[in-house]
C-alpha cells in the first residue's frame, strides 16, 4: 500500500485541542492496524445422529468432526484503511473477528492488532479498538441509552473532555438526541444499532471491527450508518474492518475487499478488480420505443423485460466510445443506462463457482 | 545534585507497584460506585416497584427457611440444636445468601456458567478491564440485591436475642470473618462448577443454579446428627456445611469435629487455588474451541 | 386430534437434554440427592426420639424419597415465564398448535430423560435398600395425574402474573418457588406442621400438587377426599388459567421493529 498522509488517528477527540488535527502523520509511523500471518483455526464439533440407535450410541461414544474455519490465511491492513471482509455463510469471517479481539486463539500462525497481541494485551488493546457484532447489543436493556454511555465512560476510563466531545459528535451525526433518555428495550432495531455504534465510538478507537452492522436496518437506517462510517474513516482516519452480506453496502463503504471462502483468502483488492476476475465488467440497458429487441455487436443480451434490454459488455474489449457509437446506430432507443455489473451478481457468481468448481 | 534514590531500580519498581496498586484500587472503587449508581437509578425510576421487589425478596427468603423452622418448633429443636439455635442457623444461611446477592447477583456474575454457556463471555472480552476485576465488580447490587440481606439480619438478630448471646466486638469480628469465608466458599463452589460450562456449554449452562440451590438447601439443615463421615463430607467435598452449620456452631462456641474457627479460611484458600487453576484451563479451552452459541438472556438485563 | 406434533415436540425437548450425554443430567441428580439425604437424616433424628406425627419413619422416608425423585411432576414448572421475558413466547403463536398444549408437550418431554434414567429406576430399586416405594393404594396414579394437571394450570396462572408484572418476572419466580416449596407438601408433609396448619394446608390448591398424591403413596391420605379436592381444584383453576392466558396475549413481550 502506498504511504498516505493522513491525520494522526490517535488524535481524534483526545481532548487535546492543540494537537488534534494539526499536522499530518505518515502512516508508516503508525503500527500496522491488523497483521495476520499464516493463521489456521480449527474447531471440533460433535456429530449428532438422528436415528434412535445413533442417539443411544452417541450417549456413550459421541462422534466428533473437525471443522477448519481458517486455513493458513494472511493479510495486513494499514492504518486508515476501510476494508470489507466478505464471504459466503460459514466462510470464516466471524472467526477472524473473534481472533482479532482475542476471544479465540489461533491453532497456528500469528496475529497482531495495532502492534499488540490480542491474547496477551487484551486490556490495552480494548482501550484502542472497538468491536460491534450486529446481532448483539452492548447497551443495558433496562437503562436509558445515556446511562449505558455513562457506564462506558467509567469502565473505559474515558477522560471527561474526550467523553463530552465524542458524545456531542455521535449524538449529532447519528441523530440520537431524541433517544438518549429512552430505555434500550424500547428502541427499534435501527435505533438500537445507532445507539450501539455511538457507544462503540465514545472512547475514540483507532480501529473498529464491525460484524454485520447494517443487519436488519431499513433503507434510511442503512444510508445513515454508511454515511457515518465513511465520515469516520475519511475525517478521523479510523481504520475500519467491516463484514456484511450486503455487497452493495460494502462497495459503497470500502475501498478494498478481502474475500474469504472455506477458510481461505481468495481475493484481496478492489471491487472493480472483482468484476474483472469474473469477466462481467459493465452493463448497458436500452429502453426501446417499439419493444423490438436490439442487437449490439460485442455485447451479450442478459435480459429483456417490457421493452428494457440489458446487455453485458467488457469495456476492455469494446471501449465505451465504440459501444456508444454502436448504440447510436440503433433506432428508437428511448433511454440508455450504462453502469458497472451489480456487485451482488458478481459475488453470487463467484460463490457458486467456488462451491462447484467446474472443469478448467 | 541528582537524587540517587530516584535512579535506584528497586525504588522505581516499588514506586511503580505502589502506583499500580493505587490505580487498581481506584479503578475497582470507580466500578463499584458505577454499579451502585446504576442500581440506585433503578430504585429511583420506579420506587414503588423497587420496594415491592425488595420486600418480596425478603418474604421469599423467609418462606424458604420456614419449613425447617416449623420442624424445629414442632420437635423442640433438631438433634443437639434447640429451636432458636436452629433459627440462628437459618438466619445465618439467609444472611450469607443475602451477602452473595449483594455482591454477585447482578448480570449472572456469580452464576458464571450462564455467561459461559450462553456465549456471553465475549461481552467481557471487549472491555478494557481485567476479567478478574469484572467478576468482582459486575455483580454489585447494593439496592436491588439487599432483600435477602435484610431478611437474614432480622432473623439472625431475633435468634441471637432469644439465645442470649453476648454480642461483643470480638464476636462480631468472628461473625464477619466466618461470613466472608463462607462467601468465598460459596463463590468458589460456583466458579468451580462453572468450569464445566467451558466444555459443555449447553448441558452445564445452569450448573451454577443447581450447585447454588443444592448448597443453599443443604446449608439450611442442622447436620449435627449426621455420622462423622457425613459431616466430614459436608465440610470438604460438598462444603455446604461451611456455609451456615459450621459457622453457627463456631458462633455458639462449640465448633464441630475438633476443628477451629480458622478452618473455613483454610478451606476457602485451597478452593480458590484449585478453582483458579481449573478456570484458567477452561478459559484456554474456550479460546481454542470458541462457542457457537449466543443468547443475550440475562446479559445486562 | 393428531398426537404426532406433540410427540415430536416432546421428543425434541427430550433430545435437548440428552444431546450432551447422560452426564448432563448429573447436576440435577446431585441436587435431588442434596434434597433427599439431609431431610431423611432429620426425620430419623426427630422420629427416633419417639415423636408422634401420625406417620411411621418408613412412611416419612418414602414420602421424602419419592417427593424428591418425582419433583418435576409434583412441582410443575414450565419455561413460559422465561420465554415471555426473552420474547420467545409470542413466537409460539406462529405454530399450528394450541400454545398451552405445545408447552405441556415440551415440558413433559424435558422430564423424560431424568425420569427414565434416574427417578424410575431408583424408585423400583428402593425396596432393596429397605424403602418400600410400592403405592399403598392404586389411587396414587390418578392422583399423580391430577396433581400434574393442576401443576400446569397453576404454572400458567403464575405466567399470566409474570406477563402482567413485566419488570418483576424474577420477583414472581422467587416468591413462587418459596410458596410452592412450603405449601405444596413436596418437602415437608403437612402432618408435621405445628399449630394445626396441616388442616388448612390440605385444603389450599398447592396442597393438591404434591402432598395429595404422596399421602396416597404412603397410605396416610383418604383417597376419596384427596381425589375430590384435586378434581375440584382442576375444574376451578383450568378454565381460569385458559381465560387469563388468552387475555394476556396482548401483553406478551415482543421485541423487534
Amino acid at each position: 500500500m502506498p504511504v498516505k498522509d493522513r491525520p494522526d488517528t490517535r488524535m481524534w477527540a483526545t481532548g487535546d485541542s492543540e494537537r488534534a488535527g494539526t499536522g499530518a502523520v505518515k502512516t508508516t509511523d503508525l503500527p500496522i492496524a491488523v497483521e495476520i500471518r499464516h493463521v489456521t483455526k480449527t474447531f471440533e464439533r460433535r456429530e449428532r445422529a438422528l436415528t434412535g440407535e445413533g442417539v443411544l450410541r452417541g450417549l456413550f461414544h459421541p462422534r466428533k468432526g473437525v471443522l477448519t474455519a481458517l486455513d493458513d490465511i494472511s493479510f495486513t491492513i494499514q492504518p486508515g484503511e476501510f476494508v470489507a471482509y466478505a464471504g459466503p455463510n460459514g466462510a470464516g469471517k466471524s472467526t477472524t473477528m473473534k481472533l482479532l479481539c482475542g476471544m479465540l486463539m489461533p491453532g497456528a500462525g500469528e496475529l497482531s492488532v495495532l502492534g499488540l497481541s490480542p491474547r496477551r494485551n487484551r486490556v490495552r488493546l480494548m482501550r484502542r479498538m472497538g468491536v460491534l457484532f450486529g446481532n448483539r447489543t452492548e447497551l443495558w436493556w433496562d437503562h436509558p441509552v445515556l446511562q449505558s454511555f455513562e457506564w462506558k465512560r467509567v469502565v473505559w476510563d474515558i477522560p471527561d473532555a474526550v467523553y463530552r466531545e465524542n458524545l456531542a459528535m455521535v449524538t449529532e451525526l447519528l441523530d440520537l438526541s431524541g433517544l438518549l433518555h429512552t430505555f434500550a428495550r424500547e428502541l427499534s432495531l435501527g435505533q438500537r444499532m445507532r445507539a450501539d455504534l455511538a457507544l462503540l465510538l465514545l472512547h475514540s478507537p483507532e480501529l473498529v471491527l464491525l460484524d454485520e452492522p447494517t443487519l436488519g436496518l431499513d433503507v434510511v437506517g442503512k444510508r445513515q450508518m454508511i454515511g457515518f462510517l465513511k465520515t469516520l474513516n475519511r475525517e478521523k482516519g479510523v481504520t475500519i474492518l467491516v463484514t456484511s452480506h450486503d455487497m452493495d453496502d460494502l462497495e459503497e463503504m470500502a475501498e478494498r475487499v478481502l474475500m474469504i471462502s472455506e477458510g481461505k483468502i481468495v481475493y484481496d483488492g478492489s471491487f472493480d478488480g472483482l468484476r474483472r476476475i469474473s469477466g462481467s465488467l459493465s452493463r448497458i440497458s436500452l429502453t426501446m420505443e417499439n419493444g423490438q429487441p436490439p442487437a449490439i455487436e460485442g455485447a451479450r443480451l442478459l435480459s429483456a423485460r417490457r421493452g428494457v434490454y440489458e446487455f453485458e459488455v467488457d469495456l476492455d474489449q469494446l471501449p465505451v466510445q465504440e459501444l456508444l457509437r454502436r448504440v447510436s446506430l440503433l433506432e428508437e432507443v428511448r433511454d440508455v443506462e450504462l453502469g458497472k455489473a451489480p456487485i451482488e451478481e458478481v459475488i453470487a457468481g463467484l460463490y457458486t463457482e467456488w462451491k462447484n468448481p467446474g472443469p478448467r | 545534585m541528582a537524587d540517587k534514590s530516584s535512579k535506584n531500580p528497586k525504588n522505581a519498581a516499588s514506586r511503580r507497584t505502589a502506583h499500580g496498586l493505587r490505580s487498581w484500587i481506584r479503578r475497582v472503587g470507580a466500578l463499584f460506585a458505577l454499579y451502585a449508581k446504576m442500581d440506585f437509578a433503578w430504585l429511583l425510576r420506579d420506587t414503588k416497584t423497587a420496594l415491592i421487589v425488595i420486600a418480596a425478596e425478603s418474604i421469599s427468603q423467609i418462606a424458604g427457611i420456614t419449613g425447617v423452622f416449623l420442624i424445629a418448633w414442632r420437635f423442640d429443636g433438631i438433634g443437639n440444636m434447640d429451636r432458636y439455635e436452629v433459627l440462628l442457623l437459618l438466619g445465618y444461611a439467609t444472611l450469607l445468601q443475602g451477602v452473595y446477592n449483594f455482591f454477585f447477583n447482578g448480570g449472572n456474575t456469580g452464576h458464571l456458567s450462564r455467561r459461559i454457556g450462553r456465549g456471553q463471555l465475549e461481552h467481557m472480552m471487549i472491555q478494557p478491564v481485567p476479567l478478574g476485576v469484572q467478576l468482582v465488580t459486575d455483580g454489585f447490587l447494593p439496592v436491588s440485591g439487599n432483600g435477602g440481606l435484610i431478611a437474614g439480619i432480622v432473623v439472625t438478630a431475633v435468634a441471637v436475642r432469644h439465645i442470649g448471646l453476648a454480642v461483643t466486638p470480638a464476636w462480631l469480628l468472628l461473625f464477619a470473618g466466618q461470613l466472608l469465608a463462607g462467601l468465598a466458599v460459596l463463590v468458589g463452589m460456583l466458579y468451580l462448577g462453572s468450569v464445566a460450562a467451558f466444555y459443555q456449554p449447553v448441558a452445564a449452562e445452569e450448573i451454577t443454579s443447581d450447585i447454588y440451590n443444592t448448597a443453599v438447601r443443604l446449608s439450611a439443615f442442622p447436620l449435627s446428627d449426621l455420622s462423622r463421615g457425613g459431616q466430614t463430607l459436608l465440610l470438604t467435598a460438598i462444603p455446604a456445611g461451611l456455609l451456615a452449620w459450621f459457622p453457627t456452631l463456631v458462633l455458639l462456641g462449640r465448633p464441630p469435629l475438633g476443628l477451629t474457627a480458622a478452618f473455613p479460611f483454610l478451606f476457602a484458600s485451597v478452593l480458590a487455588l484449585l478453582t483458579g487453576v481449573l478456570m484458567k484451563k477452561g478459559w484456554l479451552h474456550y479460546a481454542r474451541e470458541g462457542s457457537a452459541r449466543y443468547s443475550d438472556v440475562g446479559h445486562r438485563r | 386430534m393428531r398426537l404426532a406434533p406433540y410427540l415430536s415436540t416432546a421428543r425434541m425437548a427430550m433430545r435437548e437434554k440428552t444431546n450432551a450425554g447422560l452426564t448432563a443430567l448429573l447436576p440435577r441428580m446431585l441436587a435431588i440427592g442434596a434434597r433427599v439425604v439431609p431431610l431423611m437424616v432429620v426425620w430419623r433424628v426427630v422420629l427416633h426420639r419417639g415423636a408422634d406425627v401420625g406417620m411411621t419413619l418408613s412412611q416419612m422416608l418414602v414420602y421424602t424419597f419419592a417427593g424428591a425423585l418425582l419433583s418435576d411432576l409434583l412441582e410443575v414448572q414450565t419455561a413460559l415465564s422465561s420465554w415471555n421475558y426473552d420474547g420467545r413466547l409470542v413466537s409460539l403463536y406462529q405454530r399450528p398448535l394450541p400454545v398451552l398444549a405445545h408447552v405441556v408437550a415440551q415440558t413433559a418431554g424435558g422430564w423424560a430423560p431424568l425420569l427414565l434414567f434416574f427417578s424410575l429406576p431408583l424408585l423400583l430399586l428402593a425396596p432393596l435398600a429397605g424403602l418400600d416405594t410400592r403405592p399403598a393404594t392404586l389411587w396414587f396414579f390418578p392422583s399423580l395425574l391430577l396433581g400434574v394437571s393442576l401443576g400446569f394450570a397453576i404454572d400458567f396462572l403464575f405466567s399470566c402474573l409474570t406477563i402482567r408484572l413485566r419488570g418483576m418476572a424474577w420477583m414472581v419466580y422467587s416468591i413462587r418457588m418459596a410458596l410452592v416449596s412450603l405449601l405444596s407438601g413436596a418437602v415437608i408433609p403437612f402432618r408435621v406442621m405445628p399449630f394445626g396448619l396441616d388442616r388448612i394446608l390440605d385444603l389450599q390448591p398447592l396442597g393438591s400438587l404434591a402432598g395429595a398424591p404422596l399421602s396416597l403413596l404412603v397410605g396416610t391420605g383418604d383417597p376419596a377426599r384427596v381425589l375430590l379436592l384435586q378434581l375440584g381444584w382442576n375444574l376451578l383453576l383450568w378454565p381460569l388459567a385458559m381465560l387469563l392466558f388468552a387475555r394476556s396475549r396482548e401483553r406478551m413481550t415482543s421485541y423487534g421493529g
